[in-house]
């Protein structure tokens, strides 16, 4: 019998795509390995552009999960566990946090829904930047992304 | 690359077709209806997408992978944590099929495999996963 699938060497091809992603990210990606991404490049200028959206895209839902948490202490289990995974994200991307505070309106019950409002938007835009995407390594990376706030939707259902 | 992707994930549905039907025979409705009622939810929708891949591949002018006479099976799949298990192990393979299909297409196709990396993501939690930086990868 063989294996439902052949997951070791997937693991080893999808380690190598990530490399390739945050490399890329990086803005070390161009073939000259002068360490920038080369701005001759419509393909790499595009997916430049796209990084630097979804960076400030997840560096503002950030701020909205602090500001929340910080506004009603009851939300913190669920804000932290968001602004834990968007840190990561961010740092993925290799893009700063946004040093503002996100606005928080109403009372907690409010505010958790418009947080989660902002996160299941998060989630399209990334899942929009995947299809947007010249670089499969870099579609990857941003499906993966919209697949992880997917998760944490269901576990704050 | 596109259609080695899509043969990819193609065989990867038939295993979970097939793997979900065994662990439908090894779990009980009336003692575990809620890995029941995922079990059985998870076999409907591998079968949609095996259906809709093999569909794909199709229309890319291959002739789709055929299905392995059987998978893998844990020797002791009596106990439901050993379902849930296989099922997570299952899950996880898939997302990191479905990722590869993304990295390896476009449009429609890409699109398709996005969906599917979401819901195998979300469908690990169902079987005991925990949530992930970056599922299926």
């Amino acid at each position: 019998m063989s294996s439902p699938a052949p997951r070791a060497s997937r693991r080893a091809v999808l380690a190598g795509g990530a490399a390739a992603a945050t490399v890329l990210l990086a803005g070390c990606g161009d073939e000259t390995g002068s360490g920038n991404v080369a701005t001759d490049s419509p393909v790499r200028a595009t997916d430049s552009d796209l990084v630097d959206r979804v960076g400030r895209q997840v560096a503002q839902a950030l701020a909205l999960a602090t500001a929340t948490g910080t506004a009603f202490p009851v939300l913190r289990p669920l804000t932290r566990r968001l602004s834990t995974l968007h840190e990561q994200h961010l740092d993925e991307l290799s893009k700063p946090a946004d040093g503002r505070h996100g606005k928080v309106r109403g009372d907690a019950a409010t505010a958790r829904v418009a947080l989660l409002q902002a996160e299941d938007q998060l989630q399209a835009r990334m899942v929009e930047a995947a299809l947007a995407a010249e670089s499969g390594a870099l579609a990857q990376v941003f499906a993966a992304m919209a697949a992880a706030l997917a998760q944490q939707q269901v576990v704050a259902a | 690359m596109t259609t080695e992707a899509l043969q990819t994930a193609l065989a990867a549905e038939h295993a979970a077709v097939f793997v979900y039907g065994a662990l439908g025979g090894q779990t009980s409705r009336s003692s575990d209806p809620t890995l029941y009622a995922e079990v059985t939810a998870a076999y409907t929708t591998h079968r949609a997408r095996r259906d809709e891949v093999r569909a794909l591949v199709v229309e890319a002018g291959q002739d789709p992978v055929a299905a392995e006479p059987g998978y893998d099976l844990p020797a002791d799949l009596t106990t439901p944590v050993a379902v849930a298990d296989r099922a997570l192990e299952l899950e996880r393979a898939c997302a990191a099929t479905y990722a590869y299909v993304v990295a390896s297409t476009r449009g429609a196709q890409r699109a398709w495999a996005i969906d599917a990396l979401l819901d195998a993501a979300v469908r690990t939690l169902a079987f005991g996963g925990r949530p992930e930086i970056l599922p299926g990868l």
